[in-house]
């Protein structure tokens, strides 16, 4: 949880998250259609263990309506018997390893369908 | 405005990223693991191999040649905007410790901070994770909403643990998670026994020790409570 002093400061990290955003093309400005619902969205702002500072753009999805916003959700991930027999075969044939982190990872993927949000907060034009 | 790309908290977020890492492995040469969707596979014509565990956004890039393995991982970091971690010491909250032999790995952060969030973190320490000769008995009274939520928390974070570092916990995790429709307050207080029982145990590590290969296999066939027939057999062995 942020006080209101420490979320203060974290709004300084908002702008270059919009930054990022833009600079990837995650959206595009338009009027809304008739007849089509935007979705609302919120920033969700954060301090990490070591002080950083996160702030990230987050869409309220359960306003989504199914088979019209989305169709497919289910998204498989590892299962940790795999990560242990991973492990496993490091430390039996001492294999090197390596690792790394995909930032901003959701933001790379065109969606299937069409999807309109209001403006974020403090960034309306 | 209108959404081209996936934003975070979107429903299909995490399945369009995944579809993004599917494509671009595949462009890589790697291919997926038809047991388990995170795990993926490079084989050089050399015969050398390169494997990748990716959980949503953490990769880890593991193979017996390091030039292989860090051209691999350089793709990758070109291809994303990524944080190179390097050497691994940290892997979905576990602790990772690499030496030329072992593995050690730890989750006493977020065992820490389930204790504190059950209030157990100065809780007395129990031998064991479950009572000997306990039976647990099926609730027959009205579910308890509020003490239903609170088993179901606790059970939720010792299956994490479970999967992670406490394989020992697993019996009984198993055993008292039959119970979350309809949780007595003994059935929830034996889930804090085994609490309890992490309470004394948080500074063990799990270890792979690649100097023995001892890992045993067991099969046991069973006709309603009793045991037919016990097959124990070291992996890695040739007899059936």
């Amino acid at each position: 949880m942020l006080t209101s002093a420490a979320a203060a400061t974290v709004e300084g990290c908002m702008p270059r998250r919009v930054g990022s955003s833009s600079k990837r093309q995650v959206y595009e400005l338009v009027n809304l259609p008739p007849n089509c619902k935007a979705i609302g969205n919120r920033w969700v702002l954060n301090q990490k263990m070591d002080g950083r500072k996160r702030a990230r753009l987050v869409a309220k999805g359960y306003s989504q309506v199914e088979g019209i916003d989305y169709s497919e959700i289910f998204s498989p991930v590892i299962c940790y018997e795999s990560i242990h027999l991973m492990f496993t075969l490091v430390a039996l044939k001492n294999w090197y390893i390596t690792g790394l982190d995909v930032k901003t990872a959701f933001l790379y993927r065109k969606l299937n369908e069409e999807i309109y949000m209001k403006q974020p907060k403090g960034f309306t034009t | 405005m209108c959404l081209l790309c996936a934003l975070y908290g979107l429903k299909q977020a995490a399945l369009q990223w995944w579809r993004e890492l599917k494509a671009f492995m595949k462009t890589m040469g790697f291919h997926r693991a038809s047991s388990d969707a995170g795990v993926f596979i490079y084989k050089h014509p050399n015969g050398q191999l390169v494997i990748t565990l990716v959980y949503v956004n953490n990769g880890l890039f593991l193979g017996a040649d390091k030039a292989l393995v860090d051209s691999k991982k350089h793709a990758c970091l070109e291809h994303w905007e990524c944080h190179d971690t390097g050497d691994v010491t940290d892997f979905l909250g576990m602790k990772v410790n690499k030496t030329t032999s072992h593995i050690m790995i730890n989750q006493k952060a977020y065992l820490e901070m389930v204790l504190e969030r059950f209030d157990m973190h100065n809780a007395k320490i129990a031998p064991t994770p479950i009572l000997s000769g306990y039976v647990p008995q099926e609730n027959k009274g009205a579910v308890n909403p509020v003490r239903q939520q609170r088993f179901q928390s606790v059970i939720g974070s010792l299956l994490y643990l479970m999967l992670g570092m406490c394989p020992d916990i697993a019996f009984a995790v198993i055993k008292m998670s039959q119970f979350s429709a309809n949780p007595s307050q003994d059935h929830l207080e034996k889930a804090m026994y085994i609490m309890h029982y992490l309470v004394g145990t948080q500074d063990y590590h799990m270890v792979y020790d690649g100097r023995i290969m001892k890992a045993h296999c067991t099969y046991r066939f069973r006709l309603g409570r009793r045991t037919l027939s016990n097959i124990d057999q070291p992996l890695g062995s040739s007899q059936a």
